[in-house]
């Protein structure tokens, strides 16, 4: 075994010299032993802290729902009171957001649609801008939500035939579902939308043509 | 027990120099150690006070809340309104909306202007009244004002958009009864000749019904004969 104090060491030189040293033993220890005990104390502490942060947040949360509930019938109240319900419809509305899409994909700025299946669905999916909605009252989003958005379209189809709309509700608004069933091969359906929703869809020349091609992906 | 400590510190100097490089190691791990505690003391000590921040603020929305709760339903729902109705509408919309809430009316000895030239004989007093009339209305009172010429300003009133002079400006009485605040302009001892000249500006004669001269350039001119 080398000697302490020579000019190489080794592992085993090291610890003897630590041992043998019982004044850094005990600071080290009592550095160690500290910095568990601040750890785990302020752990407890912190987990009581959290605690009491989230029954406080519950409450408040709570609370705010009320009052917010309470306030939007107040400005529903103001609302219904000054204005007819067209004309809170056309408020409501100026804040939608709408969507297009056929067979569940995105169709904004597309002319052209070739669908593989023989049933068509254009959907239009309206939302209320989320911002907004916090300061809408419910009754006046519904106006806008619920307003028959397929009156903004006309459908020419070769056959004249009439599609199934339906309007559903989704997480964040309203979806209208407009479906054209048993497609020949190569029909198409025209979509002539106008100005307004155009404008809002994102089309391009507010028509879009669908048609109905197996080999289409 | 001065010569203890001498010893010792005179052992431990001869030691350190004797195992410099271990001594460097020992010295290293403890200032490791001791720079853990305070990196864990410091870490542990801001979670804490950070979380303690968002008790103490959330119990102070708390109490807000419930204070509101509290409270005349309708004057909270009015502050939330009128946040939520500027938010909705803007500024200048809700102008437009709030605007049939306040009525102007301008009259020359008691009549209708309708022209943007009034005549009157010689020593006739020239009355010039301007009626501010007020009709409630469902918007809270912070957003009728929109509505008003003078907008949300409470410092000024509708006689700094109007001004009456013959030579110099005339100093109007003001009245506020019920719903009207009503300006009279007095104008005694007119010459044959002598002009008193109203002058009304563009943000009240917009909100007016007025011929349309008098709407264009907001001036009528009532000259003595």
């Amino acid at each position: 075994m080398k000697n302490i104090g020579e000019s190489e060491y080794n592992t085993r030189d090291i610890l003897f010299f630590i041992r043998t040293r019982k004044l850094f033993i005990s600071v080290c220890a009592v550095l160690v032993g500290l910095t568990v005990a601040v750890a785990i104390i302020f752990n407890v502490v912190y987990g009581n802290l959290m605690e009491d942060y989230k029954s406080v947040y519950a409450e408040y949360s709570e609370k705010s729902d009320i009052l917010h509930k309470q306030n939007l019938k107040h400005l529903s109240g103001i609302l219904n009171g000054e204005f007819t319900k067209d004309q809170l419809t056309n408020i409501s509305k100026g804040f939608c957001k709408y969507s297009l899409s056929v067979n569940n994909q995105p169709v904004s700025k597309l002319d052209f649609f070739y669908s593989a299946d023989s049933t068509v669905t254009v959907t239009v999916n309206h939302t209320i801008d989320s911002k907004l909605a916090y300061y809408l009252p419910d009754d006046v989003v519904k106006l806008a939500l619920t307003d028959d958005v397929s009156k903004y379209f006309k459908f020419v189809t070769v056959n004249d035939s009439k599609p199934t709309i339906s309007t559903s509700a989704t997480a964040d608004g309203y979806r209208t579902d407009i479906v054209f069933k048993e497609l020949k091969v190569g029909e198409s359906i025209t979509i002539l939308a106008n100005h307004e929703i155009a404008t809002k869809l994102n089309m391009n020349q507010g028509t879009l043509e669908i048609v109905y091609n197996k080999e289409a992906k | 027990m001065f010569k203890k400590l001498k010893t010792f510190f005179e052992n431990f100097r001869s030691d350190y120099y004797e195992h410099k490089k271990q001594y460097t190691i020992i010295i290293s791990i403890t200032v490791a150690l001791f720079l853990a505690f305070v990196i864990t003391l410091g870490v542990q000590i801001y979670r804490c006070g950070s979380a303690a921040y968002r008790i103490n603020h959330t119990q102070t929305q708390l109490t807000d809340v419930k204070a509101k709760l509290a409270a005349d339903p309708v004057i909270v729902g009015d502050e939330f309104a009128v946040d939520a109705l500027q938010r909705i509408f803007g500024s200048d919309q809700l102008a437009l909306h709030t605007d049939k809430c306040w009525d102007y009316k301008i009259q020359i000895n008691g009549k209708e202007v309708t022209d943007d030239t009034v005549k009157v004989s010689k020593n006739e007093t020239v009355t010039v009244t301007l009626k501010e009339i007020y009709t409630e209305s469902k918007f809270p009172d912070d957003v009728e004002m929109f509505g008003r010429v003078t907008g949300n300003d409470t410092r000024t009133d509708v006689s700094n958009y109007i001004s009456v002079s013959h030579g110099a400006n005339i100093i109007p009485v003001k009245l506020q009864k019920d719903n009207v605040y009503t300006l009279t302009y007095s104008v005694k001892g007119l010459k044959s000749g002598d002009e008193v000249v109203v002058k009304m500006k563009p943000m009240l004669t917009q909100q007016m019904d007025l011929p349309d001269d008098v709407a264009m350039y907001g001036k009528i001119t009532i000259k003595v004969s």
